[in-house]
């Protein structure tokens, strides 16, 4: 368990173009209470943006975790993964596949694009808000991350 | 009339060459002329028995052989009647006048009676009495008794001349009684030639009445009456020849046209009537002949192309070498038959036909051409173009369908997602803040999303059989059964169901497929139980080319009434409150195994457990 990491928010970049899941996992992160910063972008373009810092995202805090939504407009999930894991720097931030799609070869994709998790979004909310507690008590509480460069 | 005047004719014109003859004649030859003409009688005789004789083997004719044998017994003793003249040599008893007009006498009563007796024989009269043996001994017996009571008893034989030099009472009666008999019986002939249509034997006819003047003059006018003799037998020996050698002769010729020319017919009515076109021609492709349905076919009628090349006609030009490698083909003994081709009409379009080319054998079985069926196959052409366009309609369509389904079901999911899961987050956030009333309605709201849902989520895992099938691959169906179960850990350890299982084989298979098989029958068994906990087996067994799985369970059965619509898509047998479920579950089964080429079908007894069976083929290279 690292204490010190407690004390900070976390950041967490949210990429998922439809309002509606933006909000249930807004609210299944209030129930988690999971302390944290959850930045929204609704596009594959804009997630590069924030996270290379470009544009209006100049001052866009790097995320300790990106939970990446695979059917997404302009760039689709999958392009932006590969962006991701295929910069030097960007490549550290682990990357939660979330998606609808249980499709096996989504998920061999996704893995295959170095994805370091990916999970089936439930229907059911109760069974939602477990997963992002569990999101959350793996990543910040279990899991090390690299220090921040 | 006729018959009557030529009759008259002859007798009258023998009678004057006898009557110069003897005219004419220096008296010392008048012997030797006798002598010969006496033996000429007698060879004609002989020779009228020894035709019918040797044709009685081809013609069977007892007619004819019983008359043949009458002349023999007349020339042997006609024979005896010429050398019993008083110029020949002496023979046991001297010669004499009486002497040898005892032997002539007697041979024609003889041959009156018999001759009466012919009239009454036809060609398979009495079988086992007129046949060569019989006749012949017979032949010989009588004469014999002839001739030894002439030559033995002369005593006992009646005078021919009263003292006063003319004929005796005696011999008067006997030619009188000859000449009857004789008459008579050509008088019969005459009525059974008009019952019969035997037309030959009316040579008989006029041989019998010459024979009557030939006796009657005798006596007067010996020569006349010797050369009527002979014309008679002559006659007589036309009719014979005449029915027992040219008539079966005729008949057999005539038999063998007819047959000939109904099997020519046959084969004509065959040729031309033939659906197919029919084509001969010789090795050098010159058409020999063209059947009917060769000119509706190519357009060319049979003059047009007889005596031409076949290839000329109806061989596209860029056909030719395919042509002649068929015909090669053949003539080297290949069967060539139901070959597909196209071959040119006379109006230029081509022709869809199929062909069998075989060769053309004569009686030696030499090649000496090649004979074409061909059949018009454009219809045929037709039916397979437009089946095959049906078949890709409906594959098509069918592709269409699934993806519909497949993207449908896919699409509809996430907005469904939306209702349900902020449907839960009012109830969670607002239960018991609002009325009753408003608890319940979101309840309500709530499940029917869920259930939607649910059943939104099976469509697709069907559709997604189909679509996302994977090829076939060697599986380990002993691993898939182990996917499986570890799936449904939960419910497993809930239950406390215990699986068994038979040793399982290798199959070529979708392996995730087979995994959602074994774990929706298993899941099935686990979740249809009874107060028992579950104790299911999966069994293996060969059947035929098949591997026969069967999923054994003791839980609540079902009444085979249903044991169709369980299979059916969304068919459930109990409300949602009892069990869940959307009722896919066997349907996707259903499909899996199908897409295996196998079969699915179920045997229960409601109380009594459940036995599912499926097939899968066994693999190939496995196979007994």
């Amino acid at each position: 368990m690292n204490n010190e990491k407690v004390l900070r928010h976390t950041e967490i970049l949210l990429v998922e173009d439809n309002p509606g899941d933006v909000r249930l996992t807004l609210e299944a992160f209030k129930e988690s209470k999971i302390r944290n910063n959850l930045h929204v972008v609704g596009d594959g373009v804009e997630a590069i943006e924030y996270l290379r810092k470009q544009g209006r995202y100049a001052d866009a805090a790097r995320p300790d975790l990106i939970l990446l939504d695979l059917n997404l407009p302009k760039k689709d999930g999958r392009e932006v993964l590969k962006e991701i894991k295929e910069d030097p720097i960007l490549k550290r931030i682990p990357v939660a596949v979330m998606t609808t799609s249980k499709a096996e070869e989504d998920i061999i994709k996704s893995y295959d694009l170095h994805a370091n998790c990916y999970i089936t979004k439930p229907i059911d909310l109760n069974q939602f808000i477990t997963v992002v507690k569990s999101l959350g008590n793996f990543w910040f509480s279990i899991v090390t991350l690299p220090l921040e460069e | 009339m006729n018959l009557i005047l030529k009759l008259l004719a002859i007798i009258i014109g023998v009678f004057f060459a006898g009557y110069v003859h003897a005219a004419g004649i220096v008296s010392l030859l008048k012997d030797y002329i006798e002598l010969f003409a006496g033996i000429l009688m007698v060879f004609v005789a002989f020779s009228i028995f020894a035709m019918t004789w040797y044709a009685y083997g081809k013609s069977g004719d007892n007619h004819s052989l019983f008359l043949g044998a009458a002349f023999l017994i007349t020339g042997i003793l006609s024979l005896l009647h010429t050398f019993s003249a008083p110029f020949m040599p002496d023979f046991i008893i001297p010669n004499s006048i009486e002497k040898s007009t005892i032997f002539w006498g007697e041979s024609r009563l003889v041959l009156a009676l018999l001759f009466l007796a012919s009239v009454y024989i036809y060609k398979d009269t009495y079988p086992e009495l007129i046949n060569r043996p019989v006749l012949l001994a017979s032949a010989i017996v009588l004469s014999s008794i002839s001739i030894i009571s002439i030559l033995f008893y002369p005593a006992y034989l009646p005078s021919i001349y009263d003292p006063d030099g003319s004929l005796s009472t005696g011999m008067i009666l006997m030619l009188f009684i000859t000449t009857a008999i004789t008459l008579y019986a050509g008088y019969l002939y005459a009525l059974r030639i008009k019952k019969t249509g035997q037309k030959n034997l009316v040579f008989l006819i006029y041989g019998s009445v010459i024979i009557v003047f030939s006796n009657l003059i005798y006596f007067y006018y010996e020569f006349s009456g010797l050369f009527l003799m002979i014309t008679g037998f002559y006659f007589v020996h036309l009719a014979l020849y005449k029915s027992s050698v040219e008539l079966p002769y005729e008949k057999l010729a005539l038999a063998e046209e007819k047959l000939l020319h109904a099997a020519e017919e046959k084969y004509r009515n065959l040729f031309d009537h033939a659906n197919d076109a029919i084509i001969t021609s010789d090795l050098d492709d010159t058409i020999t002949s063209w059947n009917k349905s060769a000119e509706k076919i190519f357009g060319w009628s049979s003059q047009d192309v007889v005596g031409k090349k076949l290839s000329s006609f109806i061989v596209p030009p860029d056909l030719h070498a395919t042509r002649d490698r068929i015909v090669n083909d053949a003539i080297s003994g290949m069967v060539v038959s139901g070959i597909d081709a196209v071959c040119l009409r006379r109006d230029g379009k081509n022709v869809d036909v199929g062909l069998t080319v075989s060769q053309l054998r004569d009686a030696n079985l030499s090649i000496i051409g090649i004979s074409y069926i061909i059949r018009d196959i454009t219809e045929r052409k037709q039916a397979e173009a437009t089946l095959k366009k049906t078949m890709d309609e409906l594959v098509r369509s069918n592709t269409e369908l699934e993806q519909f389904a497949y993207i449908a079901s896919h699409d509809l999911q996430e907005p469904l997602r939306m209702v349900v899961s902020y449907m839960q987050l009012i109830e969670k956030r607002y239960k018991g803040k609002l009325d009753a009333d408003a608890d319940e309605f979101i309840d309500y709201a709530v499940d029917g999303a869920t259930r939607m849902q649910r059943l939104i989520s099976d469509l697709l895992a069907y559709s997604r059989v189909g679509i996302h099938g994977k090829p076939f691959e060697t599986t380990d169906c002993e691993a898939a059964f182990n996917h499986a179960v570890s799936n449904l850990e939960i419910a497993v350890e809930e239950s406390g169901a215990v699986i068994t299982h038979d040793p399982l084989p290798g199959v070529m298979a979708d392996s995730g497929q087979l995994v959602q098989l074994f774990q929706n029958l298993i899941g099935n068994a686990i979740k249809f139980r009874n107060e028992n906990s579950p104790k299911i087996h999966i069994g293996a067994s060969r059947k035929g080319g098949d591997w026969l799985f069967s999923v054994i369970d003791n839980g609540i059965g079902l009444d085979m009434q249903y044991a169709e619509r369980i299979f059916g898509i969304f068919q459930r047998l109990h409300g949602k409150k009892e069990y869940p479920g959307s009722g896919m579950g066997l349907a996707i089964c259903r499909k899996i195994v199908e897409r295996h080429s196998g079969r699915i079908w179920v045997e229960s007894e409601p109380g009594k457990g459940t036995i599912f069976y499926f097939t899968i083929p066994i693999k190939r290279g496995e196979e007994i």
